[in-house]
């Protein structure tokens, strides 16, 4: 039998003539996604017809496109997190879309299986010679592995941050959450009173790391420079998991939420559960949007909290990236619409109508940005302008699996009173790290 | 029980080894397409899960042969003796549920007469249901929000809300009994036919012999009813024991992998950390588990009979 | 007494019957409320004002596409579960076939083994093989997971019939073909029925094959795009339970008509065996 490689697909396989004995091969035909020449087709997490503010925006922009340029842009939307998943599969099946959104996190991942092309031969010179240098290069440097530009980050966002309500801050007499752990700790102790809790966090997502993010802390040096490994039995993890003891001490952090989604974590904070949540940045106008148990106004953002004299924490990621396949058969069309989504007009779009931090760094200049309307922008774009500001590296090793190990961790940590330190060495020796 | 075709009557013998020879090829034609189904679907794959589980496959990229490594890997981790305690804790706790509850609803069932027939199709309506379906409908349910069914159920008591699928010691019954809720009618479906079988002169012998009602249901009901009892166990068994669709929508596996059963560690590791080769692996454990029930059961099943056709 | 023996049993049925149906019609009364009384304490049974606005959203998003979808492969897998398994089940009875013991234990052994343990090798055959994520892959999947089924029922049907029926047709000057078509298959309904009213349930409720082997949003059936629903902008629990409803109604309709042949399928099979 042959082996089962992905990119050994031979219609004349020993194994498809046995499969096929039984499965008959007039069916053959009947394969979705068809594609005519002058069209592009997209997979991404949002919708063609969605209705969030970036749903909106995205549909904007496409009808804009498809004005100007007489191209058809199919959008298929895909669960978020099984992104990267299917477009290895499509690729190898030969059936993958034009573009694709993928996690900062999965580049390496996707890279190492081909079928991304390299943008630094398919981008237009003007965009090469404006448009890059005005991006964050902290994210557009990530896409490059060794010389070839394999994605353009969309939509710099501080990924996981903490959402606050100012009401709250105000009762214990502040203005904002502190931001080193010390004080940040006793804070969200003080702000759990009746059946609000200090702080959310979610304790089951597969792309989201609660612990990771209180490690951040501690700054990009968390990360091993040559193996992209967290040494899950340092120091740093320890004092990481013991402040999240510390919260569970105080009543800060709930042993009944030990299975909590995003999701979950966002309906509760809806109906005023929390006085603070950990929350995925592009979110906020959706937090505003369902908030019953608060004000919407008074829904705020800020940094993680920051161990020692360092500067606040924000680590940048998962964050999205759109790349263009290697075997797009509609390149120059697929590549104008990839650069038409990072047009000044489109950044400032996203920034105004959906609440998101401008790709392009010079359109920041904008009056708009003064006006409250833009607070929260202009706060986060603070943040990803600060010292504490970085990435995960380009390759995490088992990247699919590192989240949920981590959060088994995490729910072990709030959970029970087992020490932190045999929690952590298990979670090392499941990575086999 | 093989039989002669029709129209044979007065012919020779040579013809009739003929004709019954003709007749065995389109009996086998017959059959065929059925066979070659089930040989693509399930005998088939069951050969590629086995090749590819001595194969290091990660995120579809096969890096070789590797001998049972994926095997002792997973049997030296832990994890997966923690996932095969809960399987059985989910498969055995879900049947000591289900059959009683569907042995109860039988028996009512029977005793309501005409309305035991709208008795049994009501408690088989969520059985008709999506079991993804049915955890999302579920999670709604026991939302730990004032605003929830379950929690403003437990209100009127005076209790708090809970979340009964964050408590890693309750997530599992939880889990349990959303299955069992989906499901248990169904076995009254069988126990219920199997009552029907039951000679109603027994019972009144019984009576005039003096049984109590419990003497009557241990000393009749129960041995007369052991047949359909097995039956439903060994359905039962087998279908908890695959169950992974109610513990994706409701738990995830957690808290603290208390409802990660070998069938949701399959998942995970096979189509969620596409560790395939590893996943392989564990399909490959589900699937002699599986064929080990099966084979035990047919041996119980077939006992009782004195064997098939 | 007896009475309330009769009262007890009656209350006891109510509170089942109460604890099965309750959470369908909570689903349905959530579906229509509007999103900020979704929320309300204490709960409300009955909408304050009722809105179709999940639904509508479900409507927007193209839910209705995915009802289709699920409906032809359950339809589809129906069709050829049910004719492949009944010829098979025919054959089995009255014809000598090759290996028929083995061929037996082969249709019981498959039908107790879930498609579930399969699936992995079976996404990496299908892969090969070009039909993952096609409009084939789940009917043909799906047939396959119910055909065993068909077998079983349709066999157990045809062992009942007595085979001098069948015999007389022959001898009136009808072909063995007619015969069947017109003696045996009448017959053979409620068999037939029950296979397929099973077989649908089976199809349309299905979401760890179809999940698994389709992708593309124009493939996906009903409970993939539900999931999918709760993705990437947080849940939306109305939208969710409209789904819940649209889902629930085919399958629980379908339920009730064909119950007598559904329950009496089960029933019958497990006192034959």
């Amino acid at each position: 039998m042959r082996q089962t490689r992905y990119d050994a697909i031979d219609r004349r396989s020993a194994l498809q003539g046995a499969l096929a004995a039984g499965v008959a091969l007039p069916f053959l035909g009947g394969r979705a996604g068809a594609q005519s020449a002058d069209s592009i087709r997209i997979w991404t997490f949002m919708s063609a017809e969605g209705q969030s503010p970036r749903e909106k925006v995205f549909k904007a922009l496409i009808d804009d496109f498809q004005a100007k340029s007489k191209v058809k842009v199919v959008v298929e939307s895909q669960p978020f997190q099984e992104l990267e998943t299917k477009f290895v599969a499509a690729v190898a099946q030969k059936r993958a879309p034009d573009l694709v959104w993928l996690r900062d996190t999965f580049l390496s991942l996707v890279v190492d299986r081909g079928g991304l092309a390299d943008l630094n031969t398919e981008l237009s010179p003007e965009f090469r010679q404006q448009a890059l240098p005005d991006m964050f290069n902290v994210f557009t440097q990530k896409s490059v592995f060794d010389g070839k530009r394999v994605s353009l980050p969309i939509w710099p966002s501080p990924a996981q941050i903490i959402f606050y309500r100012k009401d709250a801050l105000r009762e214990i007499g502040l203005e904002a959450p502190p931001l080193g752990w010390t004080a940040f700790v006793d804070v969200a102790g003080k702000l759990t009173k009746g059946t609000r809790i200090g702080l959310g966090l979610p304790t089951s997502d597969n792309s989201v790391s609660a612990l990771v993010n209180v490690m951040s802390g501690f700054g990009p040096s968390i990360f091993d420079p040559a193996t992209g490994r967290i040494d899950l039995t340092g120091a740093e993890a320890v004092e990481a998991a013991k402040t999240v003891r510390d919260l569970v001490a105080r009543g800060a952090v709930s042993k009944t939420l030990l299975n909590a989604m995003g999701d979950d974590i966002q309906d509760q904070f809806a109906a005023g559960r929390f006085a603070m949540a950990q929350a995925f940045a592009p979110r906020f106008q959706q937090y505003q949007k369902i908030a019953a148990g608060y004000d919407p106004k008074e829904l705020a953002v800020s940094a993680w909290p920051s161990f020692g004299s360092r500067p606040p924490a924000v680590l940048l990621g998962p964050y999205w990236t759109v790349g263009l396949a290697s075997t797009s058969q509609n390149k120059a069309a697929a590549v104008a619409f990839l650069e038409s989504m990072f047009s000044p007009a489109a950044s400032m779009k996203w920034a105004k109508e959906a609440s998101l931090i401008p790709d392009r760094r010079s359109v920041m200049s904008d009056p708009w940005f003064n006006t409250s309307d833009a607070a929260v922008t202009a706060a986060f774009f603070k943040l990803l302008s600060g010292d504490g500001a970085f990435v995960f590296p380009q390759r995490v090793p088992d990247i699919t699996k590192l989240f949920n190990v981590l959060n088994t961790s995490l729910q072990e940590i709030i959970g029970t009173d087992e020490k932190v330190e045999p929690i952590l060495a298990r979670a090392k020796s499941t990575l086999g790290w | 029980m093989t039989v002669v075709p029709i129209k044979l009557a007065g012919a020779s013998a040579r013809s009739i080894e003929q004709a019954a020879r003709a007749s065995r090829r389109v009996g086998t034609a017959l059959v065929g397409p059925a066979v070659a189904v089930i040989v693509a679907v399930h005998i088939v794959p069951a050969f590629i899960g086995f090749y590819s589980s001595l194969r290091r496959i990660f995120f579809f990229a096969d890096e070789g042969f590797v001998g049972l490594s994926n095997f002792s890997a997973l049997f030296s981790d832990p994890i997966t003796w923690q996932a095969i305690g809960r399987s059985l804790a989910f498969t055995f706790g879900a049947l000591a549920l289900a059959v009683p509850l569907a042995l109860l609803a039988a028996l009512a069932v029977r005793e309501l007469g005409p309305r035991g027939r709208l008795l049994l199709t009501i408690l088989l309506v969520p059985w008709a249901m999506s079991p993804i379906v049915v955890a999302l409908l579920w999670k709604w349910i026991l939302l730990p929000s004032p605003g929830g069914l379950f929690a403003s159920i437990l209100a009127v008591f005076g209790i708090p809300p809970v979340n009964l699928l964050s408590d890693p010691a309750w997530a599992m019954p939880t889990v349990i009994a959303v299955a069992v809720w989906r499901t248990f009618a169904f076995a009254a479906i069988i126990l219920s036919a199997g009552l029907g079988q039951i000679p109603k002169d027994l019972y009144r012998a019984a009576s005039v012999d003096g049984l109590s009602v419990v003497e009557r249901f241990t000393k009749i009901t129960l041995p007369l009813l052991a047949p359909s009892i097995l039956i439903v166990l060994s359905m039962l068994t087998i279908s908890y024991f695959n169950e992974v669709q109610v513990i994706i929508g409701l738990t995830s596996g957690g808290p603290i992998r208390s409802t990660t059963t070998l069938g949701y560690q399959l998942y995970i590791t096979g189509f969620v950390e596409l560790d395939q080769g590893r996943g392989n692996a564990i399909a490959v454990v589900m699937f002699l588990i599986n064929l080990l029930l099966i084979v035990g059961y047919i041996q119980l099943l077939g006992g009782r009979k004195g064997g098939e056709a | 007494m007896k009475v309330i023996a009769r009262a007890a049993l009656l209350v006891a049925s109510s509170l089942a019957a109460i604890i099965v149906l309750g959470p369908l019609l909570w689903a349905l009364s959530t579906s229509l409320k509007s999103d900020n009384h979704i929320f309300a304490v204490p709960p409300r049974w009955i909408p304050d004002e009722p809105t179709l606005v999940h639904f509508r959203r479900l409507l927007a998003e193209g839910v209705h596409w995915s009802f289709l979808n699920s409906t032809i492969y359950a339809l589809g897998a129906v069709a050829a579960a049910v004719l492949v398994g009944a010829v098979a089940g025919y054959a089995l009875v009255r014809y000598p076939v090759f290996g028929k013991r083995a061929l037996l234990v082969l249709f019981m052994g498959v039908m107790a083994i879930p498609g579930y343990a399969l699936l992995l090798p079976t996404q990496i055959a299908f892969v090969k093989l070009g039909l993952f994520d096609t409009r084939l892959a789940l009917p043909i999947l799906y047939a396959a997971h119910v055909m065993p089924f068909a077998v079983w029922m349709t066999r157990a049907h045809f062992a009942g019939v007595p085979r001098e029926l069948e015999q007389a047709a022959l001898v009136d000057g009808y072909s063995r073909l007619e015969a069947v078509w017109k003696v045996i298959l009448p017959g053979a309904r409620p068999a037939l029925l029950s296979a397929a009213a099973f077989g649908f349930l089976y199809s349309w409720n299905d979401y760890i094959t179809a999940t698994t082997m389709l992708e593309s949003p124009d493939l996906r059936t009903l409970p993939v795009a539900l999931i999918f629903f709760q993705g990437f902008h947080g849940r939306d629990w109305g939208a969710l339970m409209a789904g819940v409803v649209v889902a629930t109604l085919p399958p629980v309709v379908l339920f009730l008509v064909f119950r007598r042949y559904l329950i009496g399928g089960f029933a019958e099979g497990s006192v034959k065996g």
